[in-house]
């Protein structure tokens, strides 16, 4: 057993969702853990599942993505820049603490956060602004077309 | 049926009516031939003379016409934008000594008042006459409801007696039409009442949150006879009518934000539209440098807090995510979750003179109802002195990362050598206008078009109020530039507001092929009241739109279209750009006959529709808001 219990990510997701960054946030239990639904980018549903391991996983977040596409590498550089010394500390995922790893099935790409150190408060933190910077920054600056085709963004 | 008046002969035929076209066309061009060159393109000087004719304002007797336009100057209406029709109304404000100017479409004319109040923060007005002349504004005075512009929108309307007769032309119920692109409207339908709903304008243009204001005026109205002041309902002096008094904030609020303040470590302020009509960029200044706050620009103008700035972010879009509290003043066109590149740990704040959108779209931490000038020297007042070094260096590290970045894309773009790429565009324009021989103050610039606009909101900037428009705002109207290139240059011409020091200045315009279309004859009415404007014609042969699907015919156009003509058929000087060197040379040509001899110009910039693609790095580029990539909101 993992020993991060559901329970302090709840808690976490609770918060996002009482200062209105995550809408309509539920949960459900399953073999897979537990996953949490809620509304957030561009009023579209994104899932968290916290599995049995005691990973965070945004499963399939990135939908439509090749394999092997630009779309795919540079999420990967993306990924390894967050871990870099150059990038300001409050933005840095420290390795220590969160590791990340990214796969891809089905032409959907997986995040998966894996919490070193025991802390959930911080490891979800890091995941939630991980997976916002890769969205509000990295795809809103470089693939516009993707966020119109696969998250219906305006295509101003 | 008439007689042709070389034969005698009755035209009686279409047949018979080419025949004699054909035979005088023939004829004229041999007598041309033969004789001398067309005459040259000029303006009558009629037009200059009526200029400076002064007008004549109206004295009891008047006709309600009169009575409004009296009103106007009363209010300080600061230019009127028309095309014939409405008559009665505009010949009246034009005689009160209201700057006047006619275009040649009454949709150009509306984004032209909408491009002068961006760039003024003073009202303007746009007429058509009813009908088709009013239809044609649509489109724009949605763009102005979208930019929260307070544009007065008069119209012509036929008859009260002549409701729903559809007698002769032009029936059209206007009010219902407007409905939902406008903050307020009314068809005015009794006489007596005139300048009470002259009052009910005003205090909409000139309170709260700002918008269209739609008045038309059927012609027993605009036509009706006053004696004397007698004869008129609610007529008095606007001290009477309205009040300049503003929302002021809750000190308990502005504790609770200085407390929001003080905790922070990397505080930042959104500061948009509201900032800019309240005119509170002095205040807000004092905001920042006192707490050293970061300040990013939103909204459809920009230049309230100078890029030039240490504390600026407008141009350190990699510093907005790193933002624990941000501020939102008079934001009012309000974006969602996702629009905006911030933390999801980040406070959020709204300052707003209105209570019922504080919280729609983005969710709040702290609201705050004031008018934006006064929570923000209420804020100043406030504040103690505080330092954010680590921020202040976070910021002038993102700054020139965006630059490098910058510099990235230009020197990719002059690797292509057979067209002109947006990057060369946008670098050497941003390099001509801030880094050459021009005070990087002076040149106001109407920043539109679609995908050219993606490269050249990177590289202008803006150091004072008002000095860019940004052409499609949130309504994504692209086709108006050369219209808002119109207002822009009368309010420089003119001097009015935050274009006071540059009076009489070039302005540059940008805009699209696919825009162009839109607006272009608008060359026409800056040659004819010889408007110094300096337009950019991106032309990649395609709409910018074509990038969401395949090329097919239906987003192309015909290759190699030759703008720069159209704007010499039109009275300008024309540039026809093919490759990257060709550029700068043209823009300085361009500009130096706009400033010397007051002559606008079209730069027409040979691009293709590949540079939109990802075989041509950088290709179709992004955006991140707010700051000055921002499009939407």
């Amino acid at each position: 057993m993992h020993g991060l219990q559901p329970l302090e990510l709840r808690k976490v997701l609770n918060a996002y969702a009482r200062r209105g960054v995550f809408r309509s946030l539920s949960e459900t239990h399953s073999n897979a853990g537990v996953t949490f639904r809620f509304q957030w980018l561009w009023n579209t549903p994104f899932t968290m599942t916290l599995d049995p391991k005691g990973a965070l996983i945004f499963k399939s977040v990135l939908r439509g993505v090749e394999r092997g596409s630009a779309i795919e590498s540079g999420v990967k550089q993306f990924l390894h820049d967050c871990q870099s010394e150059e990038r300001v500390a409050h933005r840095r995922l420290d390795r220590r603490s969160v590791g990340v790893s990214y796969s891809n099935r089905g032409s959907a790409g997986t995040l998966r956060f894996r919490i070193k150190d025991g802390d959930m408060e911080n490891g979800a933190k890091k995941a939630v602004q991980v997976v916002n910077e890769i969205f509000v920054d990295y795809l809103s600056t470089h693939h516009p077309s993707y966020l119109v085709e696969h998250f219906r963004v305006s295509e101003d | 049926m008439t007689n042709d008046p070389q034969s005698g002969k009755p035209k009686g035929s279409r047949r018979r009516f080419l025949n004699y076209s054909a035979l005088s066309a023939a004829a004229l061009g041999a007598a041309q031939k033969a004789t001398a060159a067309p005459a040259a393109i000029r303006v009558p000087d009629s037009i200059p003379n009526a200029i400076k004719t002064p007008g004549t304002p109206a004295k009891f007797p008047m006709r309600g016409a009169q009575v409004f336009a009296k009103l106007c100057k009363e209010e300080g209406l600061a230019a009127l934008f028309c095309c014939p029709g409405n008559y009665e109304v505009i010949n009246a404000i034009c005689e009160e000594d209201i700057p006047s100017y006619g275009g040649r479409t009454e949709g150009s004319m509306c984004a032209a008042a909408d491009g002068f109040t961006r760039v003024t923060a003073e009202i303007s007005a746009c007429s058509g006459t009813e009908g088709p002349g009013f239809t044609n504004m649509i489109m724009n005075i949605a763009a102005a409801n979208a930019a929260r512009t307070p544009l007065l929108v008069l119209a012509s309307n036929k008859r009260l007696a002549d409701d729903d007769c559809e007698m002769g032309i032009q029936t059209v119920y206007q009010q219902p039409t407007t409905e939902g692109m406008r903050k307020y409207g009314k068809r005015l339908i009794d006489a007596k009442r005139i300048h009470e709903y002259g009052a009910y304008a005003f205090r909409e243009l000139k309170s709260g949150v700002p918008g269209p204001v739609h008045l038309d005026f059927p012609s027993e109205i605009s036509n009706a006879r006053f004696k004397d002041a007698s004869e008129l309902r609610y007529y008095h002096e606007k001290e009477k009518y309205r009040s300049d008094a503003r929302p002021h904030p809750d000190p308990k609020r502005i504790r609770e934000l200085v407390d929001l303040i003080q905790k922070s470590k990397r505080p930042m302020i959104v500061a948009s539209t509201g900032v800019f009509y309240s005119r509170s960029w002095d205040a807000l200044r004092a905001v920042a440098e006192k707490a050293e706050i970061a300040v990013v620009d939103s909204g459809c103008s920009r230049g309230h807090f100078s890029d030039a700035h240490p504390l600026s972010a407008s141009t350190a879009p990699g510093a907005l995510l790193s933002a624990d509290l941000v501020i939102f003043v008079g934001q009012y066109s309000m974006p969602n979750t996702g629009e905006c590149s911030f933390s999801p740990e980040a406070h959020f704040v709204r300052i707003d003179p209105d209570p019922s959108d504080i919280g729609r779209n983005w969710p709040i931490d702290l609201g705050i109802v004031s008018c934006e000038k006064a929570a923000l020297e209420a804020l100043a007042a406030a504040l103690p002195r505080m330092k954010h070094e680590a921020w202040v260096a976070e910021l002038a590290a993102a700054r020139k990362k965006f630059e490098d970045e910058n510099a990235e894309y230009y020197k990719t773009g002059l690797g292509y050598k057979d067209a002109v790429h947006p990057a060369v565009i946008a670098q050497e324009l941003s390099d001509f206008l801030y880094r050459g021989n021009i005070a990087k103050e002076q040149t106001t610039v109407v920043a539109g078009g679609y995908g050219i606009a993606r490269y050249t909101r990177r590289y202008l900037r803006a150091f004072r109020p008002g000095q860019i428009c940004n052409g499609a705002y949130q309504y994504g109207a692209i086709g108006p530039d050369c219209g808002y290139a119109v207002g822009v240059s009368a309010a420089v011409q003119l001097g009015i507001g935050p274009q006071a020091p540059y009076k009489g200045a070039p302005i540059v315009g940008i805009t699209g092929d696919a825009g162009f279309a839109y607006s272009g004859m608008e060359i026409e009415t800056m040659c004819k009241y010889k408007m110094p404007v300096v337009m950019i014609v991106y032309n990649n042969n395609a709409w910018g739109i074509m990038t969401q699907g395949k090329p097919v015919h239906m987003y192309l156009f015909q290759e190699n279209l030759r703008y720069d003509k159209i704007g010499e058929a039109l009275g300008a000087h024309g540039e026809y750009v093919t490759t990257p060197g060709e550029f700068l040379p043209a823009l300085k040509r361009s500009y130096e006959l706009a400033a010397k001899n007051r002559m606008p110009a079209v730069i027409n910039c040979q691009a293709k529709r590949e540079f939109w693609s990802s075989e041509y790095p950088p290709g179709f580029l992004g955006k991140v808001e707010p700051g000055c990539m921002a499009y939407s909101h």
